[in-house]
C-alpha cells in the first residue's frame, strides 16, 4: 500500500504516538476503500487497548475481524463484502502496535554508553541514570530517551519499573551498585542484571541476605555477573554479551506471554 | 507479540516539514519473502526517509512507485512479484 497523503492522518498518528507515549498499545486501522475510478480512498483510525465491539465507530461490518486481531497481536488483513468482487473493494489492514520495552541504565560510563548505543538500536526506549551531570548528558547520550542526573538509588526507585522493564546497573563503583540494586530487586522488572567479579556478587549477596533488603531467593534473580559468556573483554564486547542477554530474556518473556494468551 | 519499532510518531514529526510524502506499507505478503505485513517506509521526492521494508527489490519498487504517485498525491496498492524459483529442490535433489 503506497498512501500518498499520509498528512490527511495526522490526527491519527497523534493519538497514536500519544498512546504509546502513555505506555497504552493499540491498533492501528488502515480502512482502503477502491473507488470506480480505481482511485484509492484511505482512512485510518487508532483503537487504544483493550479493543472491545462497542468501542469500533465506522468500522462495524469488520468488527469480528478487530476484536480477533487485537486478540492475537498479529497483523491483519480483512475483507468486507460479500462476494468476491465486493470484496476487493474493501480493505482492512490491522496493525498491532505496541510502546517499546524500557531500559533502565544505572551508570553513565563507558560502559553504560556502548549499552545506550546498542539498546537503541534494538528497539528498547533507553534511560540513563547517574548522579554526576558532566556524564549523564545528552551529548554523551544522543540516543538515549530520558537522561536522569539524580542520586542513582533514588532515581532508580523513582522510575516507574513494569513487567516490561530491563534495569542494567554498570555504575562506577560497588557502593552504587548496591543503591541501585536495593532500589529495584523487589520490583516487578522483567530483567536485573549488575556488572562485577563473581567474588563482588557473591560478598554483595551476603549483605543483602544479612540485612533482609532481599532473600536469597530474589538475589539470584539478579543476572550477575552480567551478560552473557562470550569472552568478552573491551567495553564494547562486555556491552554486546549485556545487549544479548537482554534481547534473550525480552524474547523468552514474549514467547511465554505468547504461550500464555493462547 | 512484536518487538518492532514503529516509524508513526516520526511520521508524525516529518508530517510538519512541508513537503510531499509517501508512506508505503506491507499489507500482505504471499509465499517466503524478507518482508512482513506492517513493515512501513516514509518516503519523499528524494527517496527514503525512514523505517524499511526490508531492503532489497522490494523497497527499490516501491519507493519508484511511491515517488511517482507524489505529484498527484494518489494512493495506490501495488504488487510487487519477486523473479527467481526456490532452487533448493534442484540442488539438493531427495
Amino acid at each position: 500500500l503506497i498512501d500518498a497523503s499520509p498528512h490527511d492522518h495526522a490526527e491519527t498518528f497523534r493519538l497514536l504516538a500519544d498512546s504509546l507515549r502513555s505506555r497504552r498499545a493499540g491498533l492501528l486501522a488502515t480502512h482502503i476503500q477502491m473507488m470506480p475510478d480505481r482511485h484509492l480512498s484511505l482512512s485510518r483510525h487508532w483503537l487504544e487497548q483493550p479493543v472491545e465491539k462497542k468501542n469500533i465507530k465506522g468500522l462495524e461490518e469488520f468488527s469480528e475481524g478487530i476484536v480477533k486481531t487485537a486478540h492475537d497481536d498479529k497483523p491483519a488483513l480483512l475483507r468486507a463484502g460479500t462476494d468476491e468482487k465486493e470484496k476487493a473493494k474493501q480493505l482492512l489492514f490491522l496493525e498491532p502496535l505496541f510502546p517499546l520495552s524500557q531500559l533502565v541504565i544505572a551508570g553513565a560510563g563507558h560502559i553504560g554508553q556502548a549499552v545506550a548505543r546498542l539498546g537503541r538500536l534494538l528497539d528498547f526506549e533507553v534511560t540513563v541514570i547517574d548522579d554526576r551531570a558532566e556524564y549523564a548528558s545528552r551529548e554523551r547520550f544522543p540516543e538515549a530517551d530520558r537522561v536522569v542526573v539524580d542520586d542513582v538509588g533514588r532515581a532508580v526507585e523513582n522510575f516507574p519499573i513494569g513487567p516490561d522493564t530491563y534495569i542494567v546497573i554498570v555504575t562506577r563503583g560497588h557502593r552504587h551498585d548496591a543503591e541501585a540494586l536495593r532500589a529495584c530487586i523487589r520490583s516487578r522488572a522483567a530483567y536485573l542484571g549488575m556488572i562485577g567479579s563473581r567474588r563482588k556478587i557473591f560478598l554483595m549477596r551476603e549483605k543483602f541476605v544479612s540485612a533482609h533488603w532481599a532473600s536469597a531467593a530474589e538475589f539470584d534473580r539478579v543476572h550477575a555477573p552480567i551478560g552473557l559468556e562470550i569472552g568478552s573483554k573491551t567495553i564494547e564486547e562486555i556491552a554486546v554479551s549485556i545487549a544479548a542477554e537482554l534481547v534473550k530474556v525480552r524474547s523468552e518473556s514474549r514467547e511465554q506471554k505468547a504461550t500464555e494468551d493462547a | 507479540m512484536e518487538s518492532r519499532k514503529n516509524i508513526y510518531p516520526e511520521v508524525l514529526s516529518r508530517l510538519e516539514e512541508k513537503q510531499r510524502l509517501a508512506l508505503a506499507t506491507i499489507i500482505e505478503t504471499k509465499g517466503s519473502t524478507p518482508q512482513i505485513p506492517g513493515a512501513s517506509a516514509l518516503f519523499s521526492e528524494k527517496g527514503l526517509l525512514l523505517g524499511t521494508l526490508g531492503g532489497g527489490i522490494v523497497e527499490a519498487a516501491a519507493q519508484a512507485k511511491a515517488v511517482r504517485c507524489l505529484p498527484d498525491s494518489r494512493s495506490l496498492i501495488h504488487d510487487i512479484e519477486l523473479e527467481g524459483k526456490p532452487s533448493a529442490e534442484a540442488r539438493f535433489p531427495s
